[in-house]
């Protein structure tokens, strides 16, 4: 039985390459060969040119990344997935929208990358390793993006958790650089097994490897039990998602992703824009597995929400400019995890995106922070300046009840409309409602802030904001709707995400009731304590201050892992000493 | 091989280092992260949004508060909560835990500093702050050295006693003393093994040894691996000796001939110079600089009058023409002013960089005051910047957008559809600096409203217009008020009326006014206005007394101002024959994405751009009182001279003349060909610079001008200018000495005539300003290169900026100190050469020895060998280097203008004859 499906699956594999052979997937093959290319002839040239392979790595990055938007364009006039393959059931390459999507974004970040680091990384005692390593993990990005099996998904997921590792320990002088380079390297050795498991279980119940291939098996036949009588689709997303957790830093494997400043800084910018994110991607990439299941996406949820909260009240707290970055990291990590969760696949691949250049961006410029710190130091204006300069005058009166009641009404109005006019069906998705609710916190602080800052004509000031905040909107929904099209052109199959997401309405309902009711009144105790000018801290001071100190330490989460870590180390001693073992 | 000692306990090593390197724990490091964390947390200047509750009761207490409820500790079986319960104040806590300890008292104050140097960085910003006066986070979370060293002990006890408890030991004070005197060889052997050092063969004998526990097992092994390390030692000492014999040319059969005797003093000599190699090496350098520099200066070079009679272009009319040019002694001072004397008609004198005028600024757009002055000076006078208009300068729009972002940013929940909706456009920044920065900035400053043009209030006021003002700043309170509370406009209403009201509201009048009459307000209405005017826009009694005694700060009285002026005037022997245009040149850098910036910015104006204290020493010196009291002490500035101030951005040697607005008509005719003429000599400084920095592909001094701008833009620039780097000498006295001398930007020039100072007055305030200042510059270079990791702050790649004040390595590490990587090494070899500062001055030697005897600070300096001085008499012919607690007369003698042959001087001479002159007294 085993053997015949065996064959059936082979046969199906050779008619598809046979009917489905293009060039473009071939050209594909350059993204990741290109790479090695580069980091090859780095490491064999850096004896006769020095410092001048860095240009030649900037030349090959070019390179890809030309090769990378001509392979976009290409695809968004084809539409289609395409599979390429060498012959064997290794390095095969899987060509859709969602591979050409990320890797354009991944080759501008690396070309971007590599630019920078021709000075900044100048008379690196380790110039020649840090270009080898910074080639051959764009290469494999590229190799994992591309893969059309699960042997190469898996060895590209291996790879890159590998050369990070001597990334992050790229001054290796250093002991902490070791040690929290090990942090990440273990963590994403963790992740590698249960992509490993699932890669096992899809072949051992479907017998091949080639992922489209095993998409049509298992969309044909999807009830099939596999090993242990565990149901396959449910049993691979579960093991898809511990592996997406692992890579990006979603609790309780997140502690590695904060603790990995300890390498140059471009390497932050490329991790933070490229190798975190590669959750997302994956969670993406096997978005017809998740299409049949109906009780795995809620951990996504759930995981995603608790890291997005606990990721920015960290980010919040950090005193350093760079772990606070790889906090704000973590918690945009578990929104994206999120969005998956809630069958909104497409905008996490939007958010990843928009992510990445905005934290590659930010990384790049940490330096800058003393400049501006320079600029405006924090510290009160004197009396002086005060009367004599500044001369202002007290605001006009303004009611807080008036402007917290826009605050709320006002975004909440916005977020809803822009998503009536570009996408009808989307606000008719349990999901959806979830994403509103952020969009209408995030429209409420905008509109706060206008409050607070204040100034002489609040209400333009008011009107402007709102207008700005409503454009913004309007293109953000524009650009996700024109994602989603992109990447799911088939209505049918966004709502088999959204329905693999959903959660039984009567639960959800009474969670929105409660998630609406508290959100607007936080925002009510806020205003309120603006406008009396008690900050809540103060009233609640013995509860602030546990809470602060709970917070402070990271939760403990860091805590408990080196807890665990030295009980095993000080029992596999105890076992060594007592076997004797040298 | 260095048996551990008991003496050692306390005062090289703390108890917890012994039980790391005996056992094998990481107690140090464990203990530097937590307190990392504690200091990160208090000492934070606005990076966090969340910040640490109650800092304003100071650095233990707020610790305290938060630790007594950390379950960090719990989680590790550790519990602070009893010892905290029981001290309130830091000493207690440090009286506690060393009696608990059982560390006798004598050796606390050592066991103290141990403690202090495991994280210099912080401890020494913590102590930096404990004592700066006006420091504002200070003021408002104070920490001090007891605190911090508090904290350390309380949480080392616990960690020692966990180790006590998870090794089954006691470690006490006396039980290390008790444990290194019963069983040397045991912690010999411990040591050996955890430090790694141990031979590789012996590594699992040793530990099964330690494991058994057997003493007398213990003892035979340890004599066995002693004997054996020894062996090994020696023999890698004997291979060093041939080594060297080999680099040397010495054939190994002479080595081998020599008796067994000598060849052991020969490799023990060898090993013994190691430690004392650095030190002579230094010597070596500092001589070769020396010889080299006194070559130099001896040798015959034009002068600007020669140049011209030579040239033939001397006509009369250029004397009058003649610029005259304050510059900062700042090494990169030197460069700029060499180009520009080239060019001709331009004399240059250099000054502290503050043109002793120290001064509390408060910028536009900042508002508190900052000190720019050296860190030795207090300074006494407030100086305000004020808008020429006080039309409220809005922030554009998107300055308006950039502060949302960055709001929505610090938020909970907030940041998430902030990154999806506006991610993307940090794309324009990222490409945009990456690929083109000059073309970017430009474009990028165009969105900005820029600053608006100012002036300074540098006049003190009299108590009548100080009175005045603040009346006239009240009236115009009331008129915005009138018009937002009661809506009547001013035209409305007379100025009578609005004083009126003033005065009710100050209490110095009674209501009913006159206004209340006019529009029929009711007593009620007018009552509510008036406290609101208190309350809200508050005019009260109080509050006018207050801003009257904060206006009796701000300004310089005429004849301090004068005073300040003469004082520079004559330090640096500018006291006639003043040109027409004086520049003030004041210097600053510019860079991008830079921590170091302010590294690179003016040392004398408290880090910072030197274009404020330029402005206000050009406008105290331009102002007509100053001169005339100038004029009665005997120094007259001509009227038709003026000064002029301009700040030189030494990344890309532009200089930008300021407050031209100010200048008479007539003047401004002269200015455009000065301008030109600063942007040559700059092009020409950037020729220079661009060799110095390595750049290639320059061949033209444009080139290199558009290079280094690229320089001071580029975001991915990790050495926009070699700065300070490379400083070695610092010569005081006339430019005539080193006119026309390429010092290559490595000498502060000071200028000064020993011949206007008969009393020593002005030597002696340069040499305790200027030269002390320089001194820790140079010290500042000199420590970060010879150690890069432990005083120098390694590489600017792992720099991550924290609390917005300073830099970190990587994710949690001491606060980093001196310069990185970049500043100071160029690929492999460094950059700045390790020497002290050779300071020359141009003087009778007696004289010098006079006033070095009334400074007690310098004289310590050079006595004890932290600086190399060279007195040079060009009357005398005589030069004498203070070496070894002795003057020695340096062979030197300036050659006759005309004796060309002798310029040429082979680089490396005979050994010079050295003669002891006298010792100093």
């Amino acid at each position: 039985m085993a053997r015949d499906l065996l064959m059936a699956s082979q046969t199906r594999d050779e008619t598809r390459t046979g009917s489905h052979f293009a060039l473009l997937a071939y050209v594909a093959y350059l993204l990741p060969l290109l790479g090695l290319i580069s980091a090859l002839s780095v490491l064999l040239l850096a004896g006769r040119i020095g410092e001048r392979v860095a240009r030649l790595s900037v030349g090959f990055s070019l390179a890809i990344f030309v090769v990378a938007l001509g392979l976009f364009s290409q695809q968004v006039f084809l539409g289609q997935g395409q599979l390429a393959t060498l012959g064997i059931s290794l390095f095969t390459i899987h060509f859709d929208a969602l591979t050409a999507l990320m890797a354009l974004a991944v080759s501008a970040i690396s070309l971007v990358v590599h630019l920078y680091s021709v000075r900044y990384m100048r008379e690196d005692p380790a110039h020649t390793r840090f270009f080898v390593l910074l080639d051959g993990i764009n290469a494999m990005i590229m190799l994992m993006v591309l893969a059309g099996d699960l042997l190469t998904l898996l060895l590209a997921w291996h790879s890159m958790g590998v050369i990070l590792y001597f990334l992050l320990n790229h001054d290796t002088r250093r002991e902490a650089a070791k040690r929290y380079a090990f942090w990440t390297l273990i963590t994403h050795r963790i992740g590698d097994l249960p992509l490993m498991a699932a890669a096992a279980l899809l072949y051992s119940s479907y017998g091949t490897l080639s992922i489209p291939v095993l998409f049509e098996a298992i969309a044909a036949d999807p009830e099939r039990a596999g090993a242990l009588g565990l149901p396959v689709s449910e049993t691979v997303g579960l093991l898809i998602l511990l592996a997406a957790f692992a890579k990006s830093a979603q609790f309780p494997f997140h502690t590695w992703l904060p603790y990995t400043m300890e390498g140059p800084t471009p390497v932050s910018a490329l991790m933070h824009a490229g190798i975190v994110n590669a959750g997302g991607f994956l969670i993406n990439r096997f978005a017809p597995v998740f299409a049949l299941t109906d009780s795995v996406l809620q951990i996504a949820l759930l995981v995603g929400l608790t890291t997005t909260l606990m990721g920015s009240v960290m980010m919040l707290m950090q005193s350093d400019i760079k772990r606070s970055l790889g906090y704000s990291t973590m918690g945009q990590m578990g929104y994206m995890v999120m969005e998956c969760g809630l069958g909104a696949f497409s905008l996490a691949i939007f958010h990843l995106i928009a992510h990445g250049i905005f934290k590659a961006t930010l990384f790049l410029d940490s330096g800058s922070l003393i400049g501006r710190a320079r600029k405006d130091s924090n510290i009160p204006e004197g009396e002086i300046y005060q009367f004599m300069v500044e001369r202002r005058t007290p605001r006009p009166p303004l009611s807080w009840i008036i402007f917290a009641g826009i605050t709320i009404a006002v975004p909440l109005a916005i977020v809803v409309s822009a998503h009536q006019m570009i996408d009808e069906g989307f606000l008719s998705h349990q999901g959806a409602m979830i994403l509103l609710l952020f969009g209408w916190i995030t429209g409420a602080q905008t509109l706060f802030f206008v409050y607070k800052i204040g100034g002489d004509r609040p209400f333009r000031l008011l009107g402007y904001v709102v207008l700005s905040f409503a454009l913004v909107i309007l293109g953000y929904v524009l650009a996700g709707h024109t994602i989603d099209t992109l990447l799911y052109p088939d209505p049918a199959f966004r709502e088999a995400l959204y329905d693999a997401a959903s959660l039984p309405a009567p639960l959800f309902t009474v969670l929105m009731l409660v998630l609406v009711a508290t959100i607007a009144g936080a925002w009510l105790l806020v205003f309120r304590s603006a406008a009396r000018r008690e900050p809540l801290t103060r009233r609640y001071r013995n509860l602030y201050l546990s809470l602060y100190a709970w917070m402070s330490r990271e939760f403990y989460v860091a805590d408990l892992h080196g807890r665990l870590a030295s009980a095993l180390l000080a029992r596999s001693r105890r076992l060594n000493a007592l076997l004797r073992w040298v | 091989m260095k048996r551990l000692a008991a003496a050692e306990i306390g005062t090289r090593w703390t108890l917890y280092d012994l039980i790391d390197q005996l056992h094998g724990e990481r107690i140090g490091a464990t203990l530097n992260e937590w307190l990392i964390k504690g200091c990160l947390d208090f000492l934070d200047e606005g990076q966090s949004a969340w910040r640490m509750p109650g800092r304003r009761q100071g650095l233990f207490q707020s610790w305290c508060q938060i630790a007594r409820r950390n379950r960090r500790w719990r989680l590790r079986g550790l519990d602070l909560g009893p010892t905290l319960e029981r001290v309130e104040q830091p000493e207690a806590a440090i009286d506690l835990v060393m009696t608990r300890l059982a560390i006798p008292e004598r050796l606390w104050m050592d066991y103290f500093a141990v403690e202090l140097s495991k994280l210099h960085g912080w401890a020494g910003f913590v102590r930096w702050r404990a004592q700066a006066r006006d420091y504002y986070w200070q003021e408002r979370n104070p920490a001090d050295l007891v605190d911090f060293i508090a904290i350390r002990l309380i949480l080392s006890l616990p960690l020692i006693e966990e180790a006590e408890r998870r090794h089954r030991r006691d470690f006490l004070y006396p039980d290390w003393v008790r444990c290194m005197s019963e069983r040397p060889h045991e912690c010999l052997l411990r040591r050996e093994l955890h430090s790694g050092a141990i031979l590789p063969d012996y590594a699992h004998r040793v530990e099964v040894a330690l494991d058994g526990g057997d003493t007398k097992g213990i003892e035979t092994l340890c004599l066995d691996y002693e004997r054996e390390k020894t062996a090994r030692e020696a023999a890698s000492r004997a291979l060093r000796l041939r080594e060297l014999c080999e680099l040397a040319g010495i054939p190994r059969a002479e080595l081998a001939t020599q008796r067994s005797g000598a060849l052991r003093q020969m490799i023990e000599a060898v090993h013994g110079l190691r430690a004392r190699e650095g030190f002579l090496w230094m010597q070596a350098l500092e001589r070769t600089y020396i010889r080299h520099l006194l070559d130099r200066l001896a040798a015959p070079r034009e002068t600007p009058a020669e140049a011209l009679a030579r040239t033939g272009t001397a006509a009369p009319g250029i004397a009058g023409s003649k610029v005259q040019a304050l510059f900062c002694i700042d090494v990169r001072s030197e460069r700029l002013r060499r180009q520009l004397e080239g060019l001709g008609h331009y004399e240059t004198f250099g000054v502290a960089g503050f043109f002793g005028v120290p001064v509390n600024f408060i910028e536009l757009g900042k508002g508190h005051e900052s000190a720019r002055c050296p860190a030795i000076v207090t300074p006494r006078n407030v100086v305000l910047e004020m808008p020429h208009e006080h039309a409220p300068h809005g922030p554009s729009l998107f300055h308006l957008a950039t502060e949302v972002v960055h709001d929505l940013k610090c938020t909970a929940l907030a940041p998430y559809i902030t990154v999806e909706a506006v991610g993307l456009l940090f794309g324009f920044d990222m490409v945009g600096k990456t690929l083109a920065p000059t073309l970017y900035h430009r474009w990028r400053k165009r969105l900005d409203n820029g600053r608006p043009p100012t002036r300074l209030m540098i006049d003190k006021l009299s108590e009548e217009d100080a009175r005045d003002l603040i009346a006239s700043l009240h009236d115009e309170l009331v008129v915005r008020a009138l018009d937002r509370q009661l809506g009547i406009k001013r035209e409305a209403v007379t100025t009578g009326m609005i004083q009126e009201l003033r005065e009710i509201a100050l209490g110095r009048a009674a209501a009913p006014s006159q206004l209340a009459r006019r529009f029929d307000l009711d007593s009620a209405t007018e009552t509510v206005f008036i406290t609101r005017l208190r309350l809200e826009y508050r005019l009260t009694p109080d509050q006018a007394r207050l801003q009257l005694e904060q206006l009796a700060r701000i300004g310089f009285r005429i004849e301090r101002q004068a005073l300040l002026v003469r004082n520079t005037l004559t330090t640096i022997g500018l006291a006639e024959d003043f040109a027409r245009t004086i520049l003030v040149v004041g210097h600053g850098s510019r860079s991008q994405n830079n921590p170091y910036e302010s590294a690179l910015d003016c040392g004398a104006c408290g880090g910072d751009k030197g274009l404020v204290n330029a402005r206000l020493f050009a406008a105290m010196a331009n102002r007509r009182e100053v001169r005339e009291r100038l004029a009665g002490q005997g120094i007259r500035i001509p009227e038709d001279t003026w000064f002029i101030p301009a700040l030189h951005d030494t990344t890309t040697d532009e200089i930008q003349l300021h407050d031209l607005d100010q200048l008479p008509p007539g003047r401004l005719t002269q200015l455009t060909r000065i301008q030109e003429d600063l942007a040559a000599a700059g092009r020409l400084c950037a020729r220079e610079r661009c060799a110095a920095l390595g750049e290639t592909g320059i061949d033209s001094p444009e080139a290199a001008a558009r290079r280094v701008k690229r320089n001071a833009l580029d975001w991915t620039q990790v050495r926009p200018e070699w700065g300070l780097s490379g400083n070695a000498s610092f010569i005081i006295g006339h430019r005539d000495l080193t006119r026309a001398v390429d010092l290559a930007g490595r000498a502060f020039l000071h200028s000064y005539d020993h011949r206007r100072d008969a009393s020593g007055a002005s030597l002696e305030a340069i040499l305790s300003g200027p030269l002390i200042v320089a001194q820790w510059i140079n010290l500042e270079h000199y420590f970060s290169v010879v150690d890069n990791a432990v005083f120098g702050s390694g590489s600017k790649v792992y720099h991550n900026v924290v609390g917005r004040f300073g830099v970190m390595t990587g994710n949690v590490s001491d606060l980093r100190t001196g310069l990185p990587a970049q500043t100071l090494r160029q690929g492999e070899r460094p950059y700045h050469q390790p020497m002290r500062l050779i300071t020359v001055i141009e003087a009778p030697l007696p004289f010098v020895q006079g006033v070095l005897s009334r400074v007690f600070k310098v004289r310590e300096l050079v006595e004890n060998g932290w600086i190399r001085l060279l007195v040079i008499d060009r009357a005398e012919g005589a030069a004498h280097l203070f070496e070894q607690g002795t003057w020695m007369a340096q062979p030197w003698t300036p050659r006759p203008e005309n004796g060309r042959s002798a310029a040429v001087e082979p680089a490396r001479r005979a050994r010079k004859r050295q003669v002891p002159v006298e010792t100093p007294s």
